[in-house]
């Protein structure tokens, strides 16, 4: 009798711990199903829904300037996926895109042999690849990002690493990005660190921090669809799609990384280094709850 | 022997003097950074540091010896800036969860 106690409690310890590690991402469903549905209610009637949803703006301005019901593919636009002025502010910015000539440089550089004669497509033969960046790589132990990807691809071949977050580096990624469009983001959990470093994303996203104490909560889910100041603020649904951006603000285009960055310093915080280890959880945990939707990148943004 | 027992009588208070607090210590700015120092470290390695703490540190650094007041006040503002971070964020640690979509 004990001793077929004891079977059924080991084999049952076996096969939790099997069902378990089948289930590294069980959490980051659940929180993605909840983020997503958020979305799809807040902006699926923001008039009828005022009150829950916009106590910040009246039903007026809604009728006016808000762009309703959005589809869950919709939000890939962040801002200019709600708010009118601004869509129709850059459909006439990208009648000529600014991104296109670095697009172009991009696309050289992909092509250019490095000094070993090589390219960067010994590395990435199928550039249609930017729908798993991030991504945890068990044996590193680590989160490879797509700019990380880059380099080690360099160096790999002889060739000194790119300065994250702007120039050559994102001119590359935007050729990557390019030709991923259409490609469906498909990040992956693979283990218990992995699982950790999603969890510590996310932890970075929801937290208050800085001398203002907000979150990124705070202005890009709560604050989703709210003015501020000149700013129309995105939902963070959808927010790595577009990656990276031509910003008018910067003259030229950067990195999902360079965004992050100056995010978290926004929050009044220490502005983290790019692809420090906080800001690849961050980007991690961000393109997680964007699983299952369409990359568009690159794009511009203000 | 005599002599021995003289000079490390000596030493032991001459160590003692300075495990003491050195009456000239409140005219220095030193204290004051030391212990702003070890407190923004620990905010920033919680990566829960504020955007100009470090900036007001090296600023207080700069005048420890020139003007110690002012660099005092510096390097006071510096800790006040990095334990509140640490306070706030201990206190955010308790409730982060809950403003998550349901
Ligand atoms: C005080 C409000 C505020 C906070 C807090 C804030 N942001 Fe932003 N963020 C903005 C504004 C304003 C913009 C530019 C307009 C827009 O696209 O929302 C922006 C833009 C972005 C974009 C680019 C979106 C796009 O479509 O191009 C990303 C990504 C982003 N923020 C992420 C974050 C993250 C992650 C955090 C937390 C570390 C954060 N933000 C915290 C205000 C904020």
């Amino acid at each position: 009798m004990l001793k077929r106690l004891a079977k059924i409690a080991i084999i049952s310890m076996i096969s939790g711990s099997i069902m378990f590690a089948a289930n590294f991402n069980a959490q980051a469903e659940k929180d993605r199903h909840a983020f997503v549905n958020y979305f799809l209610k807040k902006f699926k009637n923001p008039v009828k829904n005022q009150a829950k949803y916009f106590p910040y703006v009246s039903i007026k301005e809604i009728k006016k300037d808000y762009i309703y019901p959005l589809s869950f593919q919709a939000f890939q636009d962040g801002s200019l996926s709600w708010y009118k002025p601004s869509k129709e502010q850059f459909a006439e910015i990208n009648a000529f895109p600014p991104y296109e000539i670095p697009l172009d440089d991009g696309e050289a550089l992909y092509k250019k042999p490095f000094a070993n004669g090589k390219t960067y497509s010994s590395c990435f033969p199928n550039p249609a690849i930017k729908q798993n960046y991030p991504y945890y790589d068990t044996k590193k132990d680590e989160i490879i990002t797509i700019g990380i990807a880059v380099n080690e691809c360099r160096v790999k071949n002889g060739e000194k690493p790119l300065k994250y977050g702007k120039g050559d580096i994102a001119k590359v990624i935007s050729y990557l990005a390019y030709k991923s469009r259409g490609q469906k983001i498909n990040i992956k959990i693979p283990n218990a660190n992995a699982a950790k470093a999603y969890e510590a994303g996310k932890k970075l996203f929801y937290k208050q921090r800085g001398y203002l104490a907000i979150s990124c909560n705070e202005c890009h889910v709560k604050g989703a669809g709210k003015r501020l100041r000149a700013e129309a603020l995105s939902p963070a649904l959808g927010a790595t799609t577009q990656m990276p951006v031509y910003r008018i603000k910067w003259g030229g285009l950067g990195t999902l990384q360079r965004r992050l960055a100056g995010c978290v310093k926004d929050t009044g915080s220490e502005k983290p280094k790019m692809q420090s280890k906080p800001l690849k959880e961050l980007a991690y945990f961000l393109t997680y709850m964007s699983n299952g939707m369409k990359l568009f990148g690159p794009d511009t943004r203000k | 022997m005599k002599k021995l027992l003289l000079i490390s009588t000596i030493t032991v208070a001459f160590l003692a003097g300075c495990a003491m607090t050195n009456p000239y210590a409140s005219n220095s700015a030193d204290s004051a950074i030391a212990n702003a120092q070890a407190k923004y470290n620990k905010a920033h390695s919680e990566m829960v540091a504020w955007k100009n703490t470090k900036k007001i540190l090296n600023q207080a650094k700069k005048l420890a010896k020139t003007d110690p007041k002012k660099a005092t006040a510096l390097a006071n503002k510096a800790a006040y800036q990095a334990q509140t971070a640490l306070t706030q964020s201990a206190e955010f640690e308790k409730t982060w969860r809950s403003a998550m979509p349901q």
